[in-house]
């Protein structure tokens, strides 16, 4: 009976400690969750990055910037894969076989996001070295699957950068930027209706506030149904970001105003 | 080892995976999210700066005509209020051709917005072609083109044309150029006023007197939709309501009636008149159908009800009525039922006129000592003030439900009634010339 009884509070005392013991980590799982929250935001930047960066290739740098986070998560689990996840996110059908090659480099790229510009050429080249035998079997996908995936996944990672919410205009910029606006918008006053009268334009912008590419008129089916007074109204938005052009913003901000749906409301103007 | 490895590359692929599948994912999700949006909601009304450049035309005659009717558009976009016509000597190309593209960066230099170009030919066969094109200079595209052919003498109607044209393609409504104004001409002294009905175009050329004076004329009316007009005439202190063809000239009684009659106005299908005897001592809004002679009375109360006006789709009724104590709107049915009171601002209102638009009721209230010519929704909602001043009286709508006319009495012994007009935002009030007093003003309809 003693040994079953002093087994048994053995048992249990272990069993506490041990609860005891593994107890801190989920404590500290959660904080890894809350960094993991803006790699979320990340993903979602990436959509305006992708279309931006089909014009420029400066992006690459900040690309990188989303998947540290998650590679350093696990690492911290692991310890060892910690150089390994983030390459596969820059290069999906082929880094793997390389990662093991590169598990120096990366650690670098994580903290150095924006040092980062031409890297993509040269990982290519030192992946072969190293690993020989595995690498060449490698290769073959390597050469087929980089002109085309690679670049965009990596655009995508770029987006990161834009979610930055300090990025994100301020209100007194926006502000800023409507009274630009309203110099220029000439409003089609005394038309009945006005509110069928509401224009939405999408506006593609340069780094220096001139326009990209001529703005779009998104309702195009209303220039039908809408008859002459949608039409002038339409023509008036579009004259008024014509005439505006080129736009005072924020220059270290292009990311968040690179493309702009403006919503010409003329209601309030026309007491409707 | 080399099996852990192995492993660990496998997970880096599914964890590769499931990020590509979850951007996959937002890219689907969220594309509204991409771009930044701003609401713009506040602009000017500042009016459009446009050039007009004279229309161009081979021989001296042409481009003389060319030169006015670029003159007369140029005059009717101005006083629409909505058009700054910039100055000619600030042009800097010289265009040669119509049918070349303007170079839009000189155009865009003296920041015009819009450019008007044409030109005018004498045809083998005599008639006169003339042909304009609209520009948007920031687009760099042509906006409208037309071309006419009349006779020589009348290139004005055509400036008017193409001035309707211009307006509405710059701002979604149909112009009012092309259109003519009835009103009271009032000559000698103020209290033996000699009052002719004359007819001008609507910026105040060719002014033609349609009666010679010996009758007492009042309240002339369009027809809606063709170039007849209705107005009231004395003879013998007999007031009688006529209906004047203004092409033809033939005038018509159309009635003499009992006691006094008021405020004869058409039906918008121009098939009835619709007006306010006074029978008994009271005075109640009737419609006489022009075909049959037929009267048939809307309202039967104590009060005085007149000043009645027809909505433009016929089924309603605007007038003024004095049931509640003090003269008010009142709105019914075109067959009299639902009658109900819209007004309830301070001061007694008149003269409700329905916008060709349907949209609006324009009035004239007297508050205060002031008139003040407003409008306000069918509704009773949106009363607000277009004008005021010591008397103001009789609005009258521009057929495309834009602007209005009134006129506008000065006092003294020297003083008189002239004719003005107001934008329906209450801006851009400028008197319309005419040679003498003018009173009484009606818009006519476009001229077929």
């Amino acid at each position: 009976m003693r040994n079953s009884v002093l087994f048994s509070v053995a048992a249990h005392s272990a069993v506490v400690v041990l609860a005891l013991v593994t107890f801190p980590t989920p404590e500290e799982l959660p904080s890894v969750s809350t960094r993991a929250l803006p790699v979320d935001l990340i993903t979602i930047d990436e959509m305006t990055n992708l279309k931006r960066q089909e014009k420029v290739e400066k992006p690459l740098p900040p690309v990188e910037e989303p998947e540290p986070p998650k590679a350093i998560e696990r690492p911290q689990a692991e310890t060892r894969p910690t150089p390994a996840p983030p390459p596969p996110p820059e290069r999906e059908p082929e880094p793997i076989p390389d990662k093991t090659v590169e598990k120096k480099d990366p650690p670098k790229p994580v903290e150095k996001k924006v040092e980062k510009p031409a890297p993509p050429k040269k990982e290519p080249e030192r992946k072969f070295d190293p690993n020989q035998i595995a690498a060449l079997l490698n290769k073959a996908p390597d050469a087929a699957s980089k002109p085309q995936p690679a670049p965009r996944v990596e655009e995508a990672f770029d987006a990161p950068r834009t979610d930055d919410p300090s990025m994100r205009l301020t209100l007194s910029e926006m502000d800023a930027f409507k009274v630009q606006m309203r110099r220029c918008w000439s409003v089609p006053a005394g038309a009945p209706n006005a509110e069928q009268l509401v224009v939405r334009i999408k506006v593609y912008l340069n780094q220096d506030g001139s326009l990209a590419r001529p703005p779009e008129l998104m309702d195009r089916t209303k220039l039908i149904t809408g008859g002459a007074y949608y039409q002038a109204a339409a023509d008036s938005a579009m004259r008024a970001i014509r005439l505006c052009q080129p736009f005072t913003m924020p220059a270290d901000k292009f990311a968040s105003w690179r493309e702009i749906d403006l919503r010409f409301d003329p209601r309030e103007m026309l007491g409707g | 080892m080399t099996d852990f490895r192995i492993r660990l590359q496998d997970g880096r692929g599914l964890y590769r995976l499931a990020i590509a599948t979850f951007v996959m994912a937002m890219a689907c999700a969220m594309p509204a999210r991409a771009a930044l949006q701003i609401d713009i909601t506040e602009g000017h009304v500042d009016p459009l700066p446009i050039a007009i450049v004279d229309f161009l035309g081979a021989a001296d005659q042409e481009s003389s005509v060319g030169a006015d009717i670029a003159g007369v558009v140029t005059n009717n976009l101005e006083r629409s209020g909505l058009f700054r016509p910039l100055p000619k000597a600030a042009f800097i190309e010289k265009l040669s051709d119509i049918n070349v593209q303007p170079r839009f960066g000189d155009w865009r230099i003296i920041n015009a917005q819009a450019l008007v170009t044409g030109q005018a030919r004498m045809e083998s066969d005599g008639r006169l072609r003339v042909e304009f094109r609209l520009w948007d200079v920031y687009a760099e595209q042509q906006l409208t083109g037309l071309q006419f052919f009349t006779t020589p003498d009348n290139w004005r109607r055509i400036a008017h044309l193409i001035s309707d044209a211009i307006y509405k393609r710059l701002t979604g409504e149909d112009g009012y150029f092309d259109t003519r104004v009835v009103y009271v001409s009032e000559t000698g002294p103020k209290n033996n006023r000699v009052k002719r009905l004359t007819i001008m175009d609507q910026d105040g050329h060719n002014p033609r007197m349609l009666t010679n004076g010996r009758e007492l004329v009042l309240t002339p009316r369009f027809s809606p939709n063709s170039q007849e007009i209705t107005y009231l005439a004395y003879r013998n202190n007999a007031p009688r309501v006529y209906v004047l063809d203004i092409e033809t000239g033939q005038q018509e009684v159309v009635g003499e009636f009992p006691g006094m009659t008021f405020a004869p106005r058409f039906s918008p299908d121009g098939q009835k008149i619709i007006m306010s005897l006074q029978r008994g001592g009271n005075a109640d809004i009737y419609t006489m159908d022009l075909r049959s002679r037929q009267v048939t009375r809307l309202t039967n109360t104590a009060a005085i009800d007149t000043s009645p006006s027809y909505s433009p789709d016929g089924r309603q009724i605007a007038f003024e009525s004095d049931r509640g104590g003090s003269q008010q709107i009142y709105v019914m049915n075109a067959d009299g039922s639902n009658q109900r009171r819209i007004s309830f601002g301070q001061g007694s209102y008149a003269t409700p006129v329905w916008s060709p638009r349907g949209d609006l009721i324009s009035f004239t209230k007297i508050s205060g000592g002031r008139f003040v010519i407003g409008v306000m929704r069918p509704d009773g909602t949106g009363d607000r003030v277009l004008t005021e001043g010591y008397h103001n009286e009789g609005p009258t709508w521009a057929p495309n439900g834009r602007v209005l006319m009134f006129f506008r009495e000065t006092r003294g012994a020297q003083g008189g009634p002239s004719l003005w007009s107001v934008d329906v935002t209450g801006h851009n009030e400028r008197p319309a010339p005419t040679p003498t007093f003018a009173s009484d003003p009606a818009w006519s309809p476009r001229i077929q």
